[in-house]
């Protein structure tokens, strides 16, 4: 039922990342860029093929696209912060694997997240961060063997 | 539907993960119990690919759930500042050399990462 419109999302939400990522070379906060754009597209697509779902649908048909969104985020993390094991598996080189600094890059963007603090002391953010993981692992899915 | 269905994603994921086996076995045991009951419930294709898709994306969910507890740089770093150790690229470099041994049975296998690279080098090829 909601197939094909979230198709449709989705293929308009990654040619227009194409537009403002690659040709307009801006890459700056790009979650919260792609964020806006799926919610516009979502309204402007909606409202222009004159749909009419009821309240549970609709709810349904976000939720759809919402879920989707989360995983494409995730996805784009790996996509533009790079990720070690794939790097190490295109490129052996411990002096190459050091050089790219893999682990004061994370130190710099935990610190402008407010995960650790300029002397490098974890802070209530960390902290929660620590168990809300711990949390969902243990809740959802955790190594037992 | 769909949030239902999610939800049901949820409660099975939930009673799986208290089987003392494998994460990865976890994985297929979801994955397989999940679109047998998907087959089972979809009216016609369009439902049936619907619900894949969101089987798919709580897969995808739950796999980094698992992996932000047992392989996230940011996680690793902040259980290092708790000990009062250092985290270093070093440790990090011999970290991954471990895990694409031949004897690693965790969920982050070569294969995997393998697969993975080939559809980030599409996305950084649109994207950079």
């Amino acid at each position: 039922m909601y197939l094909h419109l979230t198709i449709l999302n989705f293929s308009c939400l990654f040619f227009f990342q194409i537009v403002i990522f690659k040709f307009l070379n801006y890459k700056k906060n790009w979650h919260y860029i792609s964020l806006v754009i799926l919610v516009i597209i979502v309204y402007v697509l909606y409202s222009y093929f004159d749909i009419k779902f009821n309240y549970i649908e609709l709810l349904d048909y976000l939720f759809f696209n919402l879920i989707i969104l989360i995983n494409y985020l995730i996805f784009l993390t790996i996509v533009f912060n790079g990720s070690p094991s794939i790097f190490y598996l295109k490129n052996q080189s411990k002096k190459l694997f050091i050089k790219k600094g893999f682990v004061k890059n994370r130190v710099k963007l935990m610190k402008s997240n407010k995960l650790i603090s300029r002397n490098n002391k974890i802070t209530p953010i960390g902290y929660f961060a620590l168990k809300i993981t711990n949390f969902f692992s243990v809740l959802f899915l955790k190594d037992d063997i | 539907m769909i949030f239902n269905f999610f939800l049901i994603n949820l409660i099975v994921i939930i009673l799986i993960n208290r089987l003392k086996i494998k994460a990865i076995n976890k994985i297929l045991l979801f994955f397989i119990s999940i679109f047998t009951f998907n087959l089972h419930i979809s009216d016609n294709y369009i439902i049936f690919i619907e619900l894949l898709i969101l089987l798919l994306c709580s897969t995808h969910i739950l796999v980094n759930i698992y992996t932000v507890k047992y392989s996230s740089v940011r996680i690793e770093i902040l259980n290092h500042i708790i000990n009062k150790k250092k985290y270093d690229d070093n440790k990090l470099y011999l970290d991954r050399k471990n895990r694409f041994k031949k004897n690693n049975k965790s969920l982050m296998k070569k294969e995997i990462f393998s697969f993975l690279n080939v559809i980030i080098g599409f996305f950084r090829c649109c994207f950079f």
